[in-house]
């Protein structure tokens, strides 16, 4: 225990080192944007503003300090909590990016264990029925899932979809205005809630089921060709149970290892869903917040971003060394 | 390789192939996929289509004729025409001229920086060097791609076919830094490399001519797959408007212009998407049947 206990710290440590790179990288590029960060903050003001007012802003805001003590003074206020400002919002970076993360964790939660529910038996099922008709066809639709551009698939699920629906499945937003639980009831909103919720859902299912079914079908063939299942088969043990007891856990292991993507992966393909289905949520604000190059908004979203992959390599990281006792950690 | 002859022994299969050399049992393994070939067929067609892109097409890139706008298919234009009255198989065909440009160099750049990064860190791993190398690589790699190419976009004052190849190719090269350090790290310690350092050859000398020729079967398979995923950047980065500006044709901008005649022009947004598929699809399947023929021990 005291070696995991160890080797857990040690992960701690190296993801503080790891975030402490990527907010030098972020205030890197924020740093880099044309015109340099006084054009950017006084985006909103008047264009007309004088060359002596801007000199003015620069030493009041501390532009004129050296660069690493405007990080350091960027990254004291981080900790704290305090983002900055919002340009175009006119409200805390802060308190938009609560607003907003609801809604993306809503469709990333649903997505991810749909995505588990559905590929996990798929690969276990065409691993076992190895070369059959379902196999390929499996196979073939998922890599296929895999190439497909996430925009073009829900916009081409809208066509087939959405606007055949006669209004049943709406093209975008989160809700209809006006559903809530308080007014309309407990059934009436969680329908209306998956209504809007199943094209963006099914497009980030569409693109995503590929990875994770590969990956348990090759983890399931590896392990079904071990020894101790040849074993266990001689031995008599009926077959669903070799299947189902012995191979499946062992087969499971490498798939933990991809979940680490799994969470990332979502925010990012999410961005675009949210972007095509209006879905009000982080990534589609995100990309609004680019065009506008509202610069706090923007950096904030990318140490989000790096802050939710990192938590899924950590729960990665803490599962594999409580499922595989034969880990050993120097 | 040596060339050997299979002579039976009792009770030993007679092969019938005599490894003549190394390229060739790689081709015949790769021949055994049936899709890995259609793979490469596809994309033999589609560079053919790119290459004769002025010979297969009617008008020029630009050409607008505004009476003809948002046409079913027909006889005459085969995938119908977009809001601007553009043959929208035209545009299909000009488009791939960029996204195969843009995939190749893309994954080109992502291969150079990530290969020369994990080599070098591999090669000194265990060091300093290695683990704040590799520890920076991880840094990028947090940050969702989309994403992060989509600040730098931004970032940029002007967007081009060239700045766009540089994006994707310096936001994902990561992942092939890893791979390759791997390599090394194992590689590092095997005989050759030692005796070549008994000798007294110089670090930088074994690293470029004794260790890379080994790694690189993985790097050209990964690279492979690499390009799909460029096309597929490629394509949402024109799609959100901050690819290569118009007019210069692509995928991703072609599905963009037919979002708003969905319901009235749907053709205009499917068959770039089609052939972004397509080819994404032959690019997996040519470096899936690639990976299985380099190393069969890979193969699953």
């Amino acid at each position: 225990m005291n070696a995991i206990r160890r080797y857990l710290v040690r992960r701690l440590l190296q993801m503080v080192v790891l975030l402490l790179l990527v907010t030098i990288i972020t205030f890197g590029l924020m740093l880099a944007a044309p015109g340099g960060p006084e054009r950017v903050l006084l985006a909103g003001e008047d264009p007309n503003i004088s060359a002596e007012q801007i000199a003015h802003l620069r030493e009041l805001w501390g532009l004129n300090d050296p660069v690493y003590v405007q990080y350091f003074r960027w990254l004291n206020h981080t900790l704290h909590g305090d983002l900055g400002n919002s340009f175009f919002n006119q409200k805390p970076v802060a308190q938009v990016i609560l607003d907003r993360l609801p809604a993306t964790l809503e469709l990333g939660a649903v997505v991810i264990v749909l995505t588990y529910l559905i590929a996990i038996p798929a690969g276990v099922i065409t691993a076992v029925k190895q070369y059959s008709w379902m196999d390929y066809l499996v196979s073939t639709f998922s890599l296929a899932g895999h190439s497909m551009p996430s925009f073009w698939v829900g916009l081409m699920l809208i066509f087939l979809i959405a606007l055949h629906s006669g209004g049943a499945i709406p093209t975008n937003g989160f809700a209809a205005p006006g559903v809530t639980l308080a007014v309309s009831g407990l059934i009436p909103f969680l329908i209306d809630r998956a209504r809007h919720m199943f094209l963006p859902a099914l497009t980030l299912l569409i693109v995503g089921l590929a990875a994770l079914t590969r990956y348990t079908r090759n983890s399931m063939l590896e392990v079904l060709r071990e020894d101790y299942v040849r074993t266990a088969r001689a031995k008599g043990v009926g077959e669903k149970v070799v299947i189902y007891k012995h191979a499946f856990r062992n087969a499971l292991l490498p798939v933990i290892t991809l979940s680490a993507g799994l969470l990332a992966s979502l925010f990012g393909g999410a961005v675009i869903v949210e972007q095509v289905f209006s879905w009000p949520g982080l990534g589609f604000i995100s990309i609004r917040a680019i065009n506008q190059r509202d610069y706090p908004l923007v950096m904030a979203f990318l140490l989000v971003g790096a802050i939710l992959s990192m938590l899924g390599n950590l729960i990665v990281d803490v599962t594999y060394v409580l499922v595989d006792p034969r880990i050993k950690y120097s | 390789m040596a060339s050997m002859q299979a002579t039976p022994a009792a009770g030993q299969l007679q092969s019938g192939v005599s490894d003549a050399s190394p390229l060739l049992s790689v081709w015949r393994r790769f021949r055994r996929s049936g899709t890995a070939v259609v793979g490469l067929a596809f994309l033999l067609l589609l560079v053919l289509m790119a290459v004769l892109a002025p010979l297969l097409t009617r008008e020029k890139v630009d050409f607008i004729d505004l009476a003809n706008k948002n046409q079913a298919p027909s006889a005459q234009h085969w995938m119908g025409t977009d809001q601007y009255g553009r043959d929208v198989r035209d545009r299909i065909i000009w488009g791939s001229r960029t996204s195969l440009a843009i995939g190749f160099t893309a994954a080109g750049v992502a291969v150079l920086i990530g290969s020369a990064w994990g080599a070098v860190a591999g090669y000194y791993g265990g060091t300093w060097i290695d683990i704040s190398m590799m520890r920076f690589a991880e840094a990028i790699d947090l940050i969702p791609l989309l994403f992060l190419l989509l600040v730098v976009a931004a970032l940029v004052p002007r967007t081009g076919i060239l700045t766009e190849m540089f994006i994707i190719g310096a936001t994902s090269w990561p992942g092939l830094a890893f791979l390759v350090r791997g390599q090394f790290l194992s590689l590092r310690e095997m005989d050759y490399a030692q005796a070549s350092r008994a000798v007294g050859a110089k670090d930088f000398r074994i690293i470029f001519r004794h260790i890379l020729p080994n790694v690189v079967a993985i790097i050209i398979v990964s690279a492979t797959l690499r390009v799909g995923n460029a096309i597929l950047a490629d394509a949402a980065l024109g799609y959100l408007g901050y690819g290569a500006p118009p007019p210069t044709p692509s995928w991703g901008d072609a599905i963009s212009v037919g979002r708003a005649f969905l319901i009235t022009a749907p053709w205009v947004s499917t068959w770039p998407g089609v052939f972004i598929t397509l080819t994404v699809l032959a690019f997996n399947f040519f470096g899936d049947g690639l990976r299985d023929a380099l190393d069969p021990r890979l193969r699953r």
